[in-house]
């Protein structure tokens, strides 16, 4: 790469982390579960060395009971040291990492592709991807983990040529850095490393056997702990969460087993094919093929706003003939990875389709530097063909090509900014911090707390914990938090004088001296005297988040 | 007494032989969804022409079953006469063991019928060389488009601009497209005049997806946040009708052109059943075919034309997409699943993944045909339940 393609890369790098830090602590519009979650965890490890229930050091967060992989968690802990636990400080690596995969991606199309257009384009199109950019703004692991991976290829890569073993072993320490980042590279990694193994095989047995065994063991070394709490720990209790014939569709609609009254051959065939596998696995095919939807790619992906409606998906609608071309040059032409493109597309695939839920993005981010490189083989492709065309058409397709694509852009700018903290603020549990911040100001005037997880408008169908915001906005001692005695119910719990459990106005209406922290789902504003209305919490859409109520 | 055994080998290689084959399969295969799912009813849509003349009539179950039939020896005539025998084998194998179209027949769908004009017209441009008898299909074929549903009409407009395209040609002469195009016309005029109002109530809410209700209520929503947000001139720019509308329909235009739609069930028949609309086997003979396709340009400009006249009632629809809807195209996926696999098979080097082709895909079609008698019935109780649950 010449010096002024470096400046380029740089520039391309600074746009890029404009994107991922502007206005960083305040938009998403408010931290949602997980990122409490993960900021107090982290918070807790910093002061205390362990988590919130006290685990000492843990390989695996037990966070919401969903016992995340520990990375993200430990980088944040050194990002609270320096920031401190408030938004910025918790979305901070996120966004950081989101930034330098700018320049990772860029190095990784230039191994790839040996083309230095193909570079720029794909690092242009890296920097100001909405996937990418939607993953680096909050509080999550997974641009963290495809960074590490790539890392872990690029050496991998370089080991190839070098020979050397530094390499080996760092390129080892990458990959498993993965398994504990997040949890689709536990199955993702391992299948990558595999196929690397095959498809440069020749290469390692001219010379590297060494190299690549100390790369294996390197590897299994590091991956033993997560290995060993996937058998016997944790790790089994996430696995057991989120498999995929627990999904919800397949366990109501798929597998029914009537019963059957057949006798013979027919019914050994027809009791088998009615077991599981069969079922699933066919289940299993149908949301595999699901992803390839060009509506989730293109249209509604990121699910910026309301459910299935058009906003705004992993690709801007721009990239479209990119792909179609990326995809056809690589076919027809002779690229030497092929291969490895579509393997790395086909394993991306596999982890999500494995589990449970619906269609996610998350879940795929991995895909997206070979997603992003089939686009930027595209675009050049594209740009071949708009050169070779006569001035008269060359002229005007370039311009209205040049607005589609300013148009797609302003409005991704447009939908994120204005659209999306509206429309899904309240999954980012909008107005929680404001309703802690009145009970920090004045929780000396009352005896107890009471704090009703059903909040806003979609109260009953949404996760809150509202303890963790408690602690995480008061910034509570990590180490009284761990010592004290929790008072567990049927209907939520308590410490200290916080109690988190649904408001049952009809009984807590006659409780003096208590503060209640409710929605119209418990509080209902025609049953609730108006003089014993505090304080009204409203989400940026306009709609009631939550009622400060103390009965006089 | 060699004689007779000569006679059978030559009988079981013959067309005839493999045409018995596939309706046989196609009448078992239909015959147990039928058994199944009965009663049971895809679409409640009625023939324009009936709804005009405010005739209540549907197509009885028979009759559709017997058009599925049709359709499958129209289908194997048609493409014998353009590609040859074994495409021709394999495309009516694929309609033989598509549930889609199996579902179709049994739902009693008005699609069924329009596939059988949409071949009927296609019977007529590739397979009658008699310019006579070529026209009194195709006019008979446009007539009953007309009929049958506003949504066939700009189907309709675009193949007789292909026509008029290739006016002169081995198609059509420019004398039987004039003579097509007046009574087409003719036709359209006289139901316009039978019952002006009802045409218009028809294309007012069939057609237009401009028009579209959710189009214009997301668009509201939108500019009611950019204006909140105090930017509510930029958000003209960004959140207008006619910009989302084009996000809108391209969205459509890609969920049509999207071949995986075809394979997998989330565009079910039913609620969450595991049925696709056709078998995933025959998925990489499409992927084939479609590389086939591309290689011939004269293949791929005449394909692309009727890609273009089948989803134009799709894509022009108020609706979203369905797979109940457009089961016309489905001729198309057919022929490109055989070429795919004829070339397979002609390839001696793939000839062990044209066996394997073979066998997933009769697998699938035992567990489906399980799948279908076990559990459909089922999925439908529940479908039931909820619908009258949700009235």
């Amino acid at each position: 790469m010449h010096k002024k393609e470096l400046l380029v890369i740089i520039f391309i790098t600074l746009v890029g982390g404009f994107f991922r830090f502007y206005d960083l602590a305040n938009n998403p519009v408010s931290l949602n579960v997980d990122e409490v979650s993960v900021g107090y965890n982290a918070y807790s490890l910093l002061k205390t060395g362990r988590d919130e229930y006290g685990n000492f050091l843990p390989l695996s967060i037990r966070s919401l009971g969903d016992y995340k992989p520990p990375v993200y968690t430990y980088i944040t802990a050194a990002s609270i040291a320096i920031f401190g636990l408030n938004e910025w400080g918790i979305r901070f690596p996120a966004a950081l990492f989101g930034t330098l995969t700018i320049v990772l991606f860029a190095y990784f199309f230039y191994l790839l592709s040996h083309n230095r257009t193909i570079t720029l384009i794909g690092a242009a199109l890296t920097a100001i991807s909405p996937w990418l950019i939607y993953h680096s703004r909050f509080a999550l692991e997974t641009n963290l983990s495809v960074f590490f991976v790539v890392l872990g290829f690029l050496l991998f890569f370089k080991m190839l040529e070098n020979k050397t073993n530094l390499l080996a072993v760092l390129s080892a320490f990458c990959f498993a850095l993965s398994i504990y980042t997040y949890q689709t590279e536990r199955l993702f990694t391992p299948l990558l490393i595999t196929v690397l193994l095959i498809l440069y095989r020749r290469q390692i047995k001219r010379g590297l056997r060494y190299q690549i065994v100390n790369f294996i063991l390197c590897f299994i070394l590091l991956a033993l702990p997560f290995i060993f709490s996937f058998v016997l720990g944790s790790d089994q209790t996430r696995l057991a969460m989120v498999k995929l014939n627990n999904d919800i569709d397949f366990t109501r609609n798929i597998m029914i087993n009537p019963l059957i009254q057949m006798d013979g051959f027919i019914a050994i065939i027809t009791k088998l094919l009615s077991t599981q596998p069969p079922l699933l696995f066919f289940y299993w095919l149908n949301r595999t093929l699901s992803y390839l939807s060009p509506t989730f790619w293109f249209f509604n992906g990121l699910g910026l706003v309301g459910q299935n409606t058009i906003n705004l998906g992993l690709l801007y609608i721009f990239e479209l003939p990119f792909v179609i071309l990326g995809i056809y040059k690589i076919l027809a032409g002779r690229f030497s990875n092929r291969p490895l493109i579509f393997l790395w597309l086909l394993l991306g695939l596999i982890p999500s389709s494995l589990t449970i839920g619906q269609m996610n993005g998350r879940r795929i981010l991995i895909m997206a530097p070979m997603v992003i490189y089939i686009s930027a083989i595209g675009a050049k492709s594209l740009g071949e063909i708009i050169l070779q065309l006569r001035k008269r058409y060359r002229y005007p397709l370039a311009t209205l090509f040049s607005g589609i694509i300013l148009w797609s852009m302003f409005s991704a700018i447009n939908l994120y900014s204005v659209h999306f903290p509206r429309q899904k603020g309240e999954g980012f549990m909008d107005g929680t911090k404001e309703a802690v911040q009145y009970i920090l100001q004045n929780q000396n005037k009352y005896q107890e707390i009471v704090f009703d997880p059903v909040r806003g408008t979609e109260g009953p169908y949404l996760t809150n914990v509202p303890y963790l915001y408690l602690l995480f906005y008061t910034q509570y001692d990590p180490a009284l938090y761990q010592s004290q005695v929790k008072t567990h119910t049927n209907e939520g719990f308590s410490f200290s004088k916080y109690t988190f459990r649904p408001i049952d106005w009809r009984k807590d209406q006659d409780q003096h001296n208590i503060l209640f922290i409710g929605s119209i789902w418990s509080l209902p504003p025609k049953d609730v005297p108006q003089q014993d209305i505090l304080d009204k919490i409203y989400m940026i859409n306009g709609q009631l988040a939550y009622l400060i109520v103390s009965p006089k | 007494m060699d004689r007779v055994p000569r006679s059978l080998t030559k009988y079981l290689t013959s067309n005839t032989a493999g045409l018995l084959l596939v309706i046989i399969l196609y009448a078992l295969f239909s015959g147990l969804v039928l058994n199944s799912l009965y009663p049971f009813h895809l679409a409640t849509e009625s023939l324009l022409v009936l709804t005009i003349l405010g005739i209540a009539w549907q197509i009885p179950l028979w009759l559709s079953y017997i058009l599925g039939f049709i359709n499958l020896l129209l289908l194997w005539l048609i493409v014998k006469k353009v590609f040859g025998y074994r495409v021709a084998l394999f495309c009516s194998l694929t309609y033989a063991t598509s549930p889609w179209i199996s579902y179709l027949v049994v739902g009693d769908s008005l699609t069924t019928w329009l596939l059988t004009i949409w071949l009927i017209i296609f019977y007529g441009l590739f397979c009658l060389s008699h310019s006579f008898w070529k026209i009194i299909f195709l006019i008979a074929g446009c007539i009953m488009l007309i009929f049958s549903s506003v949504l066939m009409w700009p189907a309709l407009c675009v193949l007789l601009v292909t026509l008029y395209i290739k006016k002169n040609s081995s198609f059509l002469t420019i004398q039987n497209f004039h003579l097509l195009t007046a009574v087409s016309l003719l036709t359209f005029m006289a139901l316009l005049l039978t019952n002006y109002s009802m045409v218009k109530h028809s294309l007012g809410s069939q057609l237009l997806i401009i028009q579209n209700i959710s189009i214009v209520n997301t668009v509201n929503l939108l500019r009611g946040e950019d204006n909140q947000a105090g930017i509510g001139k930029l958000g003209f720019i960004l959140d207008n009708k006619y910009a989302y509308g084009a996000l809108y329909f391209s969205s459509r235009l890609l969920e049509n052109i999207n071949p995986v739609n075809y394979f997998v069930s989330s565009t079910n028949f039913i609620r969450q059943s595991n049925t696709p609309p056709i078998l995933f086997g025959w998925i990489i003979p499409l992927i084939l075919g479609i590389g086939v396709w591309q290689k011939v340009w004269k293949m791929t400009r005449w394909s692309v034309v009727f890609v273009l006249c089948l989803l134009t009632p799709s894509l022009v629809s108020s609706d979203g997409f369905s797979i109940n809807k457009i089961g016309f195209v489905s001729p198309l996926l057919f022929v490109t699943c055989g070429v795919g696999l004829e070339r397979l098979l002609s390839l001696n080097k793939y000839r062990i993944w044209f066996a394997l082709i073979i066998i997933a895909i009769l697998i699938q079609l035992v567990f489906v045909a399980n799948d279908v008698t076990l559990r459909e019935n089922v999925r439908l109780d529940y479908l039931r339940f909820a619908q009258i649950s949700e009235n």
